[in-house]
C-alpha cells in the first residue's frame, strides 16, 4: 500500500500566517484540475505538476527567490500538486523550501524528489539532506535519478517505504536514454512511479514503456513536455495558429495543445513543465482543465504539429 | 559526482537560466564592492611589473586575482548553482599557484614581437572590450565584468600576459582556456553572442600566436 500522507516541519501557526500573507491560496481552493489516480489506491494528483530543473536554481539571489515564490503561489492557486526536484538541480531544493515555507506548505503539495549519487550506500543520507532543503520530514515520492546506482538505491528506498519514511518510490530517465534497462527494471521490480521524457515529438515511450506501466499499474510522470522549451518557443516564434478544431478539446493556447496531448495518454499520470513565469504557470495549469483529446484527436494533434 | 556526467547530454550541463547567469555578475559586483577596483589595479600592476621585468611580483599579483575570483565568484556565488563550481574554484586556486610559481621562475618577463601584439589584444579584450560590450548589448551596467574579479576577463588578461612574456609558459593557459570554453557554452545557450564568441576568438588568437614563432622576433628577456 502506498502511503502519501506527509508531516511537515512547519507548524500550524506558521501556516496560518502564510495564508494571511498569500490570500490567493485560500481563495483558489475551489478550482478543479483534472486528476489522475495513483497506484494501489493512493488517491489522485492533478495532471499538471511542476518541474524545477534550471528554473528554481537561483542560489541565494533574494530577488529571484521572491520571484520563484510567486511562481509557486500561482501554481497552488491554480490547484497544483506535484513538484519534482533533485539534488542534481543546484539550489532548486532550498529555493523550493524557501518558497514553500512562505506559502505555509499548501495541503495539495505532492513532494517528489530524487536520489542522485553513485554511492549506493548514501541513499538515506542524501534523502535526509534533500528533505531538510525542502523543509519537509518526508517525501511523497523518491526516485532514482537517471538509474544512477539504481540497484542499491532502489533497495534502500523500498525499505524506507516499508518503514513509512517515504510515500512511494520510482525511477527516472530523460531524453530516451537507457530505455531497455529502464524496461527491465519495470518488469522485475515493484515500482510506484516512473519518470521519463514524453511529449508530442518524443514518443518513443509509447511502444513499450507506457503500455508496460499501464499493465503494472505504475504511475507515469512526463518530463520535458516542451522539449526543454524549444517546442513551445518554436510554434510561438513562428506565430503558428492553433488548428481550427483545437477548441473541441478546450485548447486556447499552444501550452494547452502540447500538455493536453501528454496527459491524455491513458498511461500518463502527470506532466511537469518548468517555468520562471507566473503567467506561464497559469497557462500550463489551464491545460489540465476541461475536455481531453481521445485517441483519434491525439492522432490529429500529431499530424497537425508535423505540418508546422 | 563527477562519475555521473555520463548520464547527461551536453546541453544538460547548463543548470541555470540566462537570467540567473546574467544576474550572477550583478551580485558579484554587489558582493565585492568596492574591492573590484583594488583587484583591477592589481591586474594592471601585474602587467606593469611584467613589462618592467618584475616577474615574481607580476606572478604574485596575478595569483592574488585568481584566488580572489575563486573565492568570490566560484565558491561563494557559483557553487550553490552548480555542483561542479567548487571544482572550478579549486582549479582557479591551482591556477593561482601556477602563475605564482612561473613568476618565481622568471617566466613573467616582457618580450616584443607579433606574439606580444596578440597578447595586447587579449589584455585589451579582457580589461575593456568584453566588459564594455556587456552593457552596450543589453546587459546591465551593474553586471560589468571587472578584470581581477570576474573570471572571464581575468582569464583573457592572463592569456594576454602569457603571450607578452617569453619564454611562454603554456601551462598557465590551460585553466583560463577551459574556463573560457565553459563560459562561452553558457553564454551560447543563454543567447548572448558576444559572450559566446570569447573562447573561439581567444583560442584562435593563441593558435595564431603559436604559429607566429618562426617569423616573429621579440626582445630576449633581460
Amino acid at each position: 500500500m502506498v502511503g502519501y500522507s506527509r508531516r511537515r516541519v512547519l507548524g500550524g501557526l506558521g501556516a496560518g500566517l502564510a495564508v494571511a500573507a498569500w490570500p490567493g491560496l485560500a481563495a483558489a481552493a475551489g478550482k478543479a484540475l483534472n486528476r489522475a489516480a495513483l497506484p494501489n489506491g493512493g488517491g489522485s494528483i492533478p495532471v499538471i505538476g511542476m518541474g524545477t530543473w534550471r528554473t528554481f536554481n537561483v542560489g541565494g539571489d533574494p530577488e529571484l527567490r521572491e520571484a520563484r515564490t510567486q511562481v509557486l503561489a500561482a501554481f497552488f492557486e491554480e490547484g497544483g500538486g506535484l513538484i519534482d526536484s533533485s539534488p542534481m538541480y543546484g539550489s532548486a531544493q532550498s529555493v523550493l523550501g524557501h518558497g514553500l515555507e512562505k506559502l505555509g506548505y499548501p495541503d495539495s503539495l505532492f513532494a517528489a524528489d530524487k536520489v542522485w549519487t553513485r554511492d549506493g550506500g548514501a541513499t538515506r543520507e542524501q534523502a535526509a539532506e534533500s528533505s531538510a532543503n525542502w523543509g519537509l520530514e518526508r517525501f511523497d515520492l523518491l526516485q532514482v535519478h537517471n538509474l544512477l546506482a539504481w540497484e542499491a538505491h532502489l533497495e534502500t528506498l523500498q525499505a524506507m517505504k516499508e518503514a513509512g519514511e517515504v510515500g512511494a518510490v520510482g525511477i527516472t530517465t530523460s531524453h530516451g536514454r537507457r530505455l531497455d534497462q529502464f524496461e527491465r527494471i519495470m518488469e522485475r521490480h515493484e515500482l510506484d512511479f516512473i519518470q521519463l521524457t514524453y511529449n508530442i515529438r518524443d514518443r518513443w515511450a509509447e511502444d513499450r514503456i507506457l503500455p508496460l506501466a499501464r499493465e503494472k499499474g505504475i504511475a507515469v510522470i512526463a518530463n520535458r513536455p516542451y522539449q526543454g522549451g524549444s517546442l513551445i518557443r518554436g510554434v510561438q516564434r513562428r506565430g503558428t495558429p492553433l488548428p481550427d478544431w483545437a477548441g473541441e478539446i478546450d485548447c486556447r493556447t499552444w501550452a494547452d495543445f502540447l500538455l493536453k496531448f501528454i496527459v491524455s495518454h491513458p498511461a500518463v499520470t502527470c506532466a511537469i513543465p518548468a517555468t520562471t513565469s507566473v503567467e506561464h504557470v497559469r497557462e500550463n495549469m489551464a491545460a489540465g482543465r476541461g475536455i481531453m483529446p481521445d485517441a483519434a484527436q491525439r492522432q490529429r494533434m500529431i499530424e497537425a504539429l508535423a505540418e508546422v | 559526482m563527477l562519475g555521473a556526467l555520463d548520464t547527461y547530454a551536453l546541453r544538460d550541463f547548463v543548470p541555470v537560466t540566462p537570467e540567473v547567469w546574467a544576474r550572477l555578475f550583478e551580485r558579484l559586483n554587489g558582493q565585492v564592492w568596492p574591492w573590484q577596483g583594488l583587484f583591477l589595479l592589481l591586474m594592471l600592476f601585474a602587467l606593469w611589473r611584467l613589462h618592467r621585468g618584475g616577474s615574481a611580483t607580476a606572478g604574485l599579483a596575478l595569483a592574488a586575482c585568481w584566488c580572489w575570483s575563486a573565492v568570490q565568484f566560484q565558491f561563494l556565488l557559483h557553487a550553490p548553482l552548480n555542483w561542479a563550481a567548487s571544482l572550478m574554484g579549486w582549479a582557479f586556486m591551482v591556477q593561482a599557484v601556477l602563475v605564482f610559481l612561473v613568476g618565481l621562475g622568471g617566466g613573467w618577463r616582457f618580450s616584443g614581437g607579433l606574439r606580444a601584439k596578440l597578447g595586447v589584444v587579449l589584455v585589451l579584450a579582457g580589461i575593456v572590450v568584453l566588459p564594455v560590450t556587456g552593457p552596450l548589448t543589453g546587459r546591465s551596467w551593474a553586471a560589468f565584468e571587472v578584470a581581477g574579479t570576474a573570471p572571464t576577463p581575468t582569464a583573457l588578461v592572463t592569456l594576454g600576459m602569457l603571450l607578452l612574456a617569453r619564454p611562454i609558459s603554456w601551462v598557465t593557459g590551460v585553466i583560463p582556456v577551459l574556463w573560457l570554453v565553459y563560459s562561452s557554452v553558457i553564454w551560447w545557450v543563454s543567447g548572448w553572442l558576444p559572450g559566446a564568441v570569447v573562447a573561439p576568438l581567444a583560442i584562435g588568437t593563441l593558435g595564431v600566436a603559436m604559429g607566429a614563432s618562426p617569423w616573429s622576433r621579440g626582445r630576449e628577456p633581460s
